[in-house]
């Protein structure tokens, strides 16, 4: 099988659907001429034309509300916001609006809305263009969260997205633009709500989400020689989230360890580890482990940002002493 | 409050710790992470600390002793011991299966960990709760093992799943045979002549002898198989032997050493206060007199699976019509 990037994955998977249905339109900025400062976009305007890849002025709630307003009125815009970060100018157009308006207008309104963005740190683009904030809007009803982990996940999602009649927001990891992976040229879509079991393992899950899939995998290597085998689940999706796959892995495995580029507090490894304790806690043989960004603004200095993030060095101390049994916090 | 320090299971399948050297004596002050003792399994020394703050206040096996895992092997007090009344050494207690030991301090491992690990491996907690995960709670319930068992076998705390599969079979728990009783009450007139006739002819055995003497025959009369007989005569602090003492004449019958099994014990507590005795372990069937020489009772104990209802029927009556006609044992 060809193997192509995760940005180029992107492209096509937007190509696609843009020939596919006249409605799909894309807008954001730098996203015509420009072609996104990642290059994801690339070729889409010289296709399409400016009527349907879209430059804006720098303002993301105007833009974002004018996508809103499309889609409730039969369009499906994207939407590409540069940076997951900027995800906090456009709160109300997504939370308050998107989200609710097929609720709240008695199911009239729909808003096929796609909002792409990204996520991931050691970048060395300080604390504001570093943040993985898929847990602020995973939090909101009404919104689907996709964070696809390879160029595989990343086109069969977002194609899923762009056909699904609810706002989905997706979140791309800024720093595997450039990974390949096999992609088939024939068209697939990957559905939401099925998480994908990665590698098979009998003495530990870990359940790892976008760019932390990768670190568990290494992670996973590096358990391999202490005898110890890990199975790693990628959810896919968020919301909603496949937690059949995830309890039944932990039943047989009686351990689970969740790893999320997000801040630990409050976040996605929260959520998952406490639903794993509700429906699993008589197969538990270990506390159910956390690992998440560190709690602090994301550092600038290469040396302290490596630090706030989950390595596969972490992850398999971690996995190691909760499979050994001596993982274990005294009230 | 004093405290039990077991000898705990370094290995898996550890069943005895020789103890290499005490770091403490008597009426020292120990710290719960202090060394008290080295153990030498069949793999490497250990070193095992106190596990509790307080006194030592006796060490009840020495250096050099190879002690069964779950042993007690010290006492540690929270008060300063009186040792002047205080045993320095006593025997190690055997494992307690039912109880639930203090659990033993846990090893400190000399090779090489990190500080972490080191610092997460904590003592179980000192209120005697037994730290288990749901999974084995689980299991140990499914399988009907009471998590008492490992706790009595030293193995550290919090228990894992697999820390079931490390624990020794119970031993088979035979339910108590129940035991079969016959009583007899009788007035055996002619036997004071009986017994004075014995003492002006001879003899040193006496009224023990005339006792095996009748049991021997009335027990031979249930069966046509007998070979040996066997009679143990209890009187008071004194118990004396009689091999096949129905086969001799009553004058010459003289107790031998005690010997291989025997068929019959006979309690005599006659002139005693004492009315009935059933003690738990009995090497054969009992066959108890008591009263006066005005009125006599016979009560035999037996177990079933030994002597048939019908012959322990028929051995008391034979008794009682030998006690009842003395002179019948003579022809």
């Amino acid at each position: 099988m060809r193997e192509i990037t995760l940005s180029k994955a992107v492209n096509e998977a937007i190509a696609e659907e843009m020939r596919r249905d006249p409605s799909v339109f894309l807008i954001g900025e730098d996203v015509a001429e420009a072609g996104t400062p990642f290059k994801v976009l690339s070729g889409l305007v010289e296709e399409f034309g400016t009527d349907r890849i879209i430059d804006t002025p720098i303002s993301e709630p105007g833009f974002m509300g004018l996508a809103v307003g499309a889609a409730m009125t039969g369009s499906r815009p994207i939407v590409d916001l540069m940076f997951g970060d900027f995800l906090f100018l456009v709160m109300d157009q997504l939370c308050n609006q998107a989200a609710k308006a097929h609720y709240m207008s008695g199911g009239k309104l729909k808003v096929p809305l796609v909002l792409r963005t990204n996520l991931g740190a050691t970048r060395r683009s300080a604390a504001q263009h570093s943040q993985s904030l898929h847990a602020l809007v995973a939090h909101i009803p009404g919104l689907k969260v996709a964070l696809p982990s390879s160029a595989y996940e990343a086109k069969g999602l977002l194609k899923t997205a762009i056909r699904d009649d609810n706002p989905v927001v997706i979140f791309e990891d800024k720093l595997m633009y450039q990974e390949k992976a096999p992609v088939p040229e024939e068209e697939y879509l990957i559905p939401f709500g099925k998480a994908e079991v990665l590698r098979p393992g009998r003495d530990i899950t870990i359940v790892a989400t976008s760019s932390m899939v990768q670190v568990a995998q290494k992670a996973a290597v590096l358990l391999e020689r202490d005898g110890i085998a890990a199975e790693i689940i990628d959810p896919r999706t968020i919301v909603p989230l496949d937690m059949e796959t995830i309890l039944a892995s932990v039943r047989r495995t009686g351990r689970a360890m969740v790893v999320d580029e997000g801040h630990q507090s409050f976040g996605v490894t929260a959520e998952i580890a406490s639903r794993i304790a509700e429906r699993a806690f008589y197969h538990l043989d270990a506390p159910v482990q956390r690992i998440g960004a560190m709690d602090v603004p994301v550092p600038f200095s290469p040396v302290l940002e490596d630090m706030t993030v989950p390595t596969p060095e972490s992850v398999a101390e971690r996995g190691r002493l909760t499979v050994r049994g001596e993982l274990f916090h005294a009230a | 409050m004093r405290r039990e320090i077991i000898m705990p299971a370094l290995g898996m399948a550890q069943k005895t710790g020789l103890i290499v050297a005490w770091h403490k004596a008597p009426g020292d002050a120990v710290k719960a992470s202090d060394i008290l003792l080295d153990v030498e399994t069949d793999k490497s020394t250990m070193e095992v600390e106190a596990g509790h703050d307080g006194y030592v206040a006796a060490l009840m096996a020495g250096a050099g002793d190879d002690v069964p895992v779950g042993s007690a092997i010290a006492i540690i007090s929270s008060e300063k011991p009186d040792l002047g009344s205080t045993p320095a050494k006593a025997a190690p207690s055997p494992p307690a299966t039912e109880k639930l030991a203090i659990p033993a301090a846990v090893p400190a491992v000399p090779a090489a960990k990190p500080p972490l690990e080191k610092r997460m491996l904590l003592a179980a907690a000192d209120d005697g709760r037994i730290l288990a995960s749901p999974k084995i709670r689980r299991l140990a319930a499914e399988r009907g093992i009471d998590l008492g068992r490992l706790v009595a076998h030293g193995m550290r705390q919090p228990f894992h799943a697999a820390d079931l599969d490390a624990l020794p079979p119970a031993p088979a728990i035979t339910a108590p045979a129940m035991l079969s009783e016959i009583e007899a009450m009788i007035k055996p007139a002619g036997l004071a002549g009986m017994i004075r006739l014995l003492g002006e002819e001879g003899g040193t055995a006496g009224r023990a002898a005339l006792w095996a003497a009748f049991a021997a025959s009335s027990l031979r009369a249930t069966a046509d198989d007998h070979g040996q007989i066997s009679i143990r005569v209890e009187q008071g602090s004194t118990s004396l032997h009689f091999h096949d003492p129905d086969q001799s004449p009553l004058s010459r019958l003289e107790a031998t050493p005690e010997d291989g099994e025997i068929s019959l014990a006979l309690r005599d507590l006659t002139g005693t206060c004492v009315v009935s005795t059933r003690f738990a372990v009995e090497p054969a069937p009992v066959l108890t007199l008591t009263g006066d020489a005005g009125h006599m009772n016979l009560r035999l104990i037996f177990d079933a699976s030994r002597l048939t209802p019908a012959a322990g029927t028929a051995l008391v009556t034979g008794f009682a019509a030998r006690l009842l006609d003395p002179l019948r044992q003579l022809l």
